[in-house]
């Protein structure tokens, strides 16, 4: 009766261990897999913040000299760029490239490439992610009366 | 056995909740620095500024009181605004927080000129 209660007992220890042993990867390879899509997604996110703070920071390039004669609100497209660039670099920490840049008069297009590497797919040979953003911002101008 | 069981499925409840708090608070950070942009008033700026982080954590449903919001920079022309914000993390609602190591806060920062040629500037 003991004997067979003992040999039960170790059945049962060796069925959890090979529960374990194919539960065990399974979880792993699944957190695995959540670390790098949330990782993926906070990068994306970070890089779409990025590039509209660069659309943003282009749109200000107002060309004053073109307004002043023509009166025609149209951007700066040597300094737009350098705006554009400039903080794209400072808000995305290097997780964003800027691939190309267009103005039409007062309206800067900008598209970017968000670069994420993975912490764990990098085993199964996933080395970068890339993912497209795009923004663009339209130059705000005007002088109320009561402005400066 | 047990412990590497509790650290994998506190990670993973974990992670969601964290990848949450970061997209929320970059947002906020966003918000907080375009609303600080649109006034060449310091002071103005200043109060637009935390009003939109505030509002943007509560359309996350997220706990304002958690952020700490940092308004900074030079409200002129060709000048530049800081919204930096630190959200602590509510580490002690995570099961297993004893056992995996959380980030005690999540922080970013967005940069912007200010909003040179807008009208009503005060």
């Amino acid at each position: 009766m003991v004997s067979a209660r003992a040999n039960h007992g170790r059945l049962q220890r060796g069925q959890i261990l090979i529960l374990f042993a194919v539960v065990l990867p399974v979880l792993a390879a699944m957190v695995a897999l959540m670390v790098d899509i949330g990782g993926a997604a906070i990068t994306y996110h970070r890089a779409q913040v990025a590039l509209d703070a660069a659309a943003f920071a282009a749109a200000q390039a107002v060309d004053l000299d073109t307004l002043d004669h023509t009166q025609r609100l149209q951007l700066d497209p040597y300094l737009a760029g350098q705006l554009a660039g400039q903080y794209a670099s400072l808000n995305s920490r290097g997780q964003l490239q800027i691939v190309s840049f267009y103005i039409d008069r007062d309206t800067v297009y900008v598209t970017g490439q968000m670069v994420y590497r993975p912490l764990l797919a990098g085993t199964v040979g996933i080395d970068t992610v890339r993912a497209r953003v795009v923004s663009s911002a339209t130059a705000g101008f005007g002088i109320a009366a009561g402005g400066e | 056995m047990l412990p590497i069981l509790a650290l994998l499925l506190g990670a993973v409840i974990a992670l969601g909740p964290l990848v949450y708090m970061n997209i929320a608070t970059q947002q906020a950070s966003y918000d907080c620095a375009i609303a600080a942009a649109q006034s060449l008033d310091a002071a103005q700026g200043y109060a637009q500024g935390l009003y939109a982080a505030q509002a943007s954590f509560g359309a996350f449903n997220l706990t304002p009181a958690r952020a700490d919001i940092s308004v900074r920079g030079d409200w002129e022309r060709n000048g530049m605004i800081v919204c930096e914000i630190a959200y602590r993390v509510p580490t002690g609602a995570f099961p297993f927080h004893a056992v995996i190591s959380l980030p005690s806060e999540v922080r970013y920062s967005v940069s912007l000129p200010p909003h040179a040629f807008k009208s009503e500037w005060r």
